[in-house]
């Protein structure tokens, strides 16, 4: 008994600091795969259980994860990657090169329909060379493609080969390599983490448990009875409350988001270019920010901070003369209190996104907004599916409040180039494409940030959108859990290196 | 003692490291300005006499306006600019190292570009001659970047006066058209020159009131001692904070029970508690940067904010802590937040605009090659 | 003999018509969910992008009435498949077995407690005009759903605000009902099937047909000869209440399904309710009809019971059959 004495006094700290963190996401995963997953929720659960090849390092710099070094071919075509040794998986497996080949193909098969196939697709082949060796050739000539080679790696040997269905029972008994092994996948939607005991590096916390909570007015207060040790985002009206509680601490971090009103180009009313600015002239933006939360202005498609962001751009202000000048050049009239077009009272349909929270306090304040101007604003809420439909596939609507959330790149292409696949709004304007074709090329940094700047001042003139504002965003965790460094965009990245009390 | 139990022994006291109690905790509140003010409101108007304007301007940390009053205030706002401008200088030095570096690593420097000299000048400025070695050095080829470079050294040596900058310290110093558009390089002495002058200034002016107002929280604050995981110095200095927070409620809440109405009034309308907490951690957190700890400073200066009006300069948020925030996140790699920090200061501050820039192309530069993804 | 083939041939007819109904539900949920805006590749993100091969898998694609047709073809020759999006791979009928079986210990007793209330408010109200606990239950009978639902979040948040104080100066140890409870506790369940059986059971509505059924009790000759003859009153009620009360019970089921969507969404409790919410937003279609076919099942199946025991019960109640 003595002997067993010291180690376990020795141990006694680590036991001690092991504990259960808990926390909070508006709704758990349907299933676990990462090659299926892409909600934000998705991603987080899948950080915890599974690794790519590559990951970012605490400076936010690509780093080694499963790979332990990589060549890249002298024409820049193909690379080979060495995977590390120490490796295994949840079941006790060790890693391959098979099981690298197994996810690539997998993504790309169609019959697998994987929703994130667009991480692969630059990637031709994939060969094991050996056991511990991967050859990747590429579609194109590859500057840096460990930057691309975070996507996560499936077990080949979990599977009955191809394709990967949606519905295989890895899907609630995922096999990962990562800090945490799926637990159980409960009834109520909540799911226990345990530690991988098989991991390379110590993992300071025991359990990790993710409760759905639907509510997000809720969640902050469960951080608060001690319910919740983590909170992903704070709803910015719950702020103040959290940070005068000397139990939570609160933790910033970029989300690179911004809210918009979208105007439907594709309707004869929004597509005159006056008639959107005397629209935007109308709304008394700060007005709307006010009971949101913190936040800045902005003036385009960029956060104030980003080096993209052109400063020399105002964002809109409410000027009911100006609107007014705008508005009858656009060809409305002004009859009493209402605008009218062809001797129409004007009457425009917003729809909003039932799942961006605090949307609802926006729209009925514009919907205030307009109408005392002169505008009948009806505003539907919309749930998911709903929106796609109608934004998306239809483009049914006049305006829309939404919000876009870029990565640190901040491509906007998509969403402002005429060929891009989100510019739902029907935004084209050849200059503009001609600007972001050259800035997705440029190898000059000065340059490429030259040209987004000059896409935002043209962007901002032609007003297919009114840009409304950024939020500030934060996390907030229990000070009980110690040594935390949030990754900005998939939070757990560093957590194996937290500890808890 | 047996071997077992120094070996026990020892590892316990291993095992506390990250954990040791911080060195300097908790001042005595009860002996510091604020307690003098609560406990005597009346003696306020003596105090702050007839510069009562610039008391306030400082107390809000608007120290151009500080200045303008004259007196104390004016000599306090020196310092404030001194410090202000020290931290930002060292990380303009930061961010040109940095980026040379980046550029470097890619091979793909613009060979026909006055960008490499002036990262070896700012570099060299900067007093971090090793690394300027490897840049080019001598006269700028470009005779208005000379120019530039001789107004700076008159500025400093006292021949010019600042006012000689400010109609150019915001604009590009060099734009060198390229294919595809135009670079636009920064003044990279600007805000060592502005250090300068400011301390220069500062060690003219010596205020009298060196308390009111300020960081003193009855005895000095000093940073826990450096954990022997360099992981652990964050959470070794929140405890700091942790504890300091601990004697601050305490004192409010035994101060208010006993105070004068007005002496309430001035504790929670100057938001005496919320400053002078500001205050002291961000010079712990200067001190941190100093100290080469920068996920300490980090970790102090997110606990200085005022997350209710984060981007705002006001009593609680200075300018040195925004400058402190971005140094840090420099510091830690995470150039993007350093952008945001910096962001609060370039309307106020247009001599950070050059910072700004620089720092922009080096977050550019970093995500040169990354995918974009964005989501609803 | 020949009434009985009669009697059995009225019931396989009111069985017939039964099917056809549940039938009918699931032809109804599956239209609508063909012509709801979006579907289940819309809820995924990035979807768009493998709609092509999701599309056929799912039986998504075709005109209208193409996707009704393979959907109730399906559904009818018992393939109810697996859940699409909500939980994607579960066979439907075991996440129907399972909220139904869960879903029970709501109902049940929400329904118990709903004709015991309105029955006792009935019989209350009934009684001496003036008496205060009278008014009470008169007031009460008029209650409708939404300030029960309300209160009930109200009393929810308070009572946990209230707790927290009390933790907060260590007069109270943390019980174990508190603020996200790892299971489901009896306190949160308590509170869902009083507000299901008070509030969704149209307590209004429940009330004033049991004082319709005890006012024609009351008035009924044999009720009275019984009290001359100071025999016993109560066997007598509950044997001429039995059919009635069944059928108010199954008149009362679809509102109490409706409230149990609500309810276990409001509680955040595991069962058919919050899984059928759920099948629609995700548009997860073969799971929303599963569910609403189990739904109308119950609806149907207990009218059938009612009519089967009122047969059996209620020679009356035969003739008319026969």
């Amino acid at each position: 008994m003595h002997r067993l004495l010291l180690p376990a006094l020795l141990l006694l700290p680590l036991i001690a600091e092991a504990g259960n963190l808990r926390f909070a996401e508006d709704q758990a995963p349907a299933l676990v795969n990462p090659i299926y997953g892409s909600t934000m929720a998705e991603a987080r659960v899948n950080e915890l259980v599974f690794e790519g090849l590559y990951t970012d390092d605490t400076e936010l710099a690509t780093t080694p994860a499963l790979a332990e070094s990589s060549r890249i071919a002298d024409d820049k075509l193909s690379m080979e990657v060495t995977l590390r040794s120490d490796v295994a998986w949840h079941d006790g497996q060790p890693l391959t090169a098979d099981d690298v080949v197994f996810t690539i193909k997998a993504m790309q098969d169609r019959a697998t329909a994987s929703t994130e196939s667009g991480r692969v697709a630059w990637i031709a082949d994939a060969v094991a060379l050996d056991a511990r060796t991967v050859k990747l050739t590429f579609v194109r000539m590859e500057a840096r493609p460990e930057d691309k080679l975070f996507f996560k790696i499936l077990p080949k040997h979990a599977f009955n080969g191809l394709p990967v269905r949606r519905s295989d029972t890895f899907r609630t008994k995922p096999v990962g390599t990562g800090p945490w092994r799926l637990a159980l996948f409960n009834e109520d939607n909540s799911i226990t983490f345990k530690k991988h005991d098989g991991w390379r590096d110590a993992v300071g916390i025991d359990e990790v448990t993710l409760r759905e909570v639907a509510d997000k007015n809720y969640q902050a207060k469960l951080v608060l009875y001690e319910s919740l040790e983590a909170l992903v985002r704070v709803l910015p009206r719950d702020l103040a409350m959290l940070q005068n509680n000397r139990k939570v601490e609160l933790y910033p971090y970029q989300t690179n988001s911004w809210w918009y009103l979208g105007y439907n180009l594709n309707r004869p009313l929004t597509a005159n270019a006056s008639v959107r600015r005397g629209l935007s002239e109308l709304v008394d933006v700060d007005a709307l920010l006010a009971p949101v939360g913190t936040g800045a202005r902005i003036s385009g498609p960029f956060v104030p901070s980003s080096p993209y962001y052109n400063h020399d751009v105002e964002p809109t202000v409410a000027d009911a003369d100006e609107a007014a000048t705008q508005l009858t050049a656009g060809g409305l009239v002004q009859d009493g209190d209402t605008w009218k077009k062809d001797g129409r009272a004007i009457t425009l349909t917003a729809v909003a996104p039932t799942s961006l929270e605090s949307v609802q306090e926006v729209a009925i304040n514009l919907q205030s907004q307009l109408q005392s101007a002169g505008i009948k604003l009806d505003v539907q809420f919309l749930d998911d599916a709903t929106w796609k439909q109608r934004v998306w596939r239809d483009h049914d609507y006049d305006l829309l409040l939404g919000q876009w959330t870029f990565d640190r790149n901040e491509d906007i292409r998509e969403q402002f180039h005429s060929l891009g696949t989100r510019n739902f709004v029907g935004y084209k304007n050849p200059a503009v494409d001609a600007l972001l074709d050259k800035a997705r090329d440029a190898t000059d940094p000065y340059v490429r940030k030259a040209t987004l700047r000059e896409a935002h001042k043209l962007i901002a003139a032609d007003q297919p959108m009114l840009f409304l504002w950024t939020l500030d965003s934060y996390a907030a965790m229990s000070v009980r859990v110690k040594n935390v460094l949030i990754h900005p965009f998939y939070f757990f990245t560093f957590a194996p290196k937290w500890t808890m009390k | 003692m047996s071997p077992s139990a120094l070996v026990l022994l020892g590892a316990l006291s291993a095992c506390t490291g990250s954990e040791s109690a911080p060195e300097g905790a908790a001042a005595p509140i009860e002996s510091s300005w604020m307690a003098d003010l609560v406990a005597a409101p009346a003696s306020f108007a003596e105090r702050v006499g007839g510069a009562r304007e610039g008391w306030i301007a400082l107390h809000r940390n608007d120290w151009r306006a500080a200045a303008a009053a004259g007196g104390d205030p004016e000599a306090r706002s020196a310092r404030e600019f001194a410090k202000f401008y020290a931290v930002l200088a060292a990380m303009d030095a930061e961010v040109w190292s940095r980026m040379g570096r980046a550029w470097s690593a890619r091979g793909t420097l613009p060979p026909a570009s006055l960008l490499p000299w002036l990262i070896g000048a700012a570099l060299a400025d900067a007093g971090r001659d090793e690394e300027a070695a490897a840049w080019p050095a001598g006269e700028a080829a470009v005779p208005s970047v000379a120019e530039r470079k001789r107004l700076h050294d008159r500025v400093r040596a006292g021949a010019a006066d600042l006012g000689s900058l400010e109609a150019t310290q915001a604009d590009a110093l060099l734009v060198e058209p390229v294919e595809g558009g135009a670079r636009e390089l920064a003044d990279p002495w600007v805000l060592r020159t502005h250090a300068r002058v400011s301390r220069q200034r500062a060690d003219a002016h010596a205020a009298v009131d060196q308390a009111l107002f300020s960081s003193d929280l009855g005895a000095p604050l000093h940073l826990p001692a450096a954990p022997t995981d360099p992981g652990a110095d964050a959470d070794a200095c929140r405890g700091t904070v942790r504890e300091l927070d601990a004697s601050l409620d305490a004192w409010r809440t035994s101060a208010s029970a006993n105070a004068s109405p007005e002496g309430r009034q001035l504790l929670d309308d100057l938001r005496l508690v919320e400053g002078a907490r500001a205050r002291a951690l961000v010079e712990l957190a200067v001190t941190a940067l100093e100290s080469d700890r920068p996920t300490c400073a980090l970790a102090l200066s997110h606990l200085a904010i005022d997350h209710e009006s984060p981007r705002a300069i006001g009593p609680v948020n200075s300018p040195t802590l925004f400058a402190a925030l971005a140094s840090a996140e420099l510091r830690v790699g995470h150039t993007r937040e350093a952008l945001d920090a910096i962001e609060v200061l370039v309307a106020p501050w247009p001599e950070t605009r050059g910072l700004d820039e620089t720092l922009s192309t080096l977050v550019v530069l970093e995500g040169l090659d990354r995918r974009g993804d964005s989501r609803e | 003999m020949a009434r009985f083939a009669a009697i059995g041939w009225a019931l396989a007819g009111r069985t017939l018509t039964s099917i056809l109904s549940v039938l009918v539900a699931g032809t109804l949920i599956v239209g609508l969910f063909a012509r709801a805006p979006g579907d289940a590749i819309d809820t995924l993100e990035n979807g768009d992008s493998v709609r092509a091969t999701l599309e056929s898998e799912w039986g998504l694609g075709g005109s209208f009435l193409a996707r009704v047709g393979t959907g109730m073809a399906r559904l009818s020759t018992g393939d109810f498949g697996e859940s699409l999006t909500y939980k994607p791979g579960v066979p439907v009928l075991d996440l129907v077995r399972t909220g139904v079986v869960t879903s029970a210990q709501l109902l049940l007793p929400a329904t118990l407690l709903g004709l015991v209330l309105a029955f006792g408010a009935a019989a209350l109200a009934g009684g001496a005009g003036g008496s205060a606990l009278a008014r009470i239950m008169r007031l009460l009978s008029g209650i409708s759903a939404l300030p029960l639902v309300l209160g009930a979040l109200a009393a929810v948040n308070g009572v946990n605000a209230a707790t927290w104080a009390l933790l907060e100066r260590g007069l109270i140890d943390r019980p174990s009902w508190f603020a996200l409870p790892e299971e489901p506790g009896l306190v949160r369940t308590g509170l869902a099937i009083a507000l299901l059986g008070f509030g969704s059971a149209r307590f209004a509505q429940l009330t004033r047909r049991a004082r319709s059924m005890l006012a024609v009790l009351d008035s009924a000759p044999f009720v009275a000869a019984e009290r001359a003859r100071g025999g016993p009153l109560v066997p007598l009620y509950a044997r001429h209440l039995l059919v009635p009360t069944l059928r108010l019970a199954a008149d009362t089921l679809p509102a109490l399904f409706a409230g149990l969507i609500v309810v276990e969404r409001a509680f955040h409790l595991p069962g058919a309710g919050t899984s059928f919410w759920e099948s629609c937003a995700h548009r997860d279609w073969p799971l929303a009809a599963g569910l609403a076919l189990a739904f109308a099942a119950g609806v149907v199946g207990l009218r059938l019971l009612s009519e089967a025991v009122a047969v059996v019960v209620d020679p009356r109640e035969r003739e008319a059959l026969a």
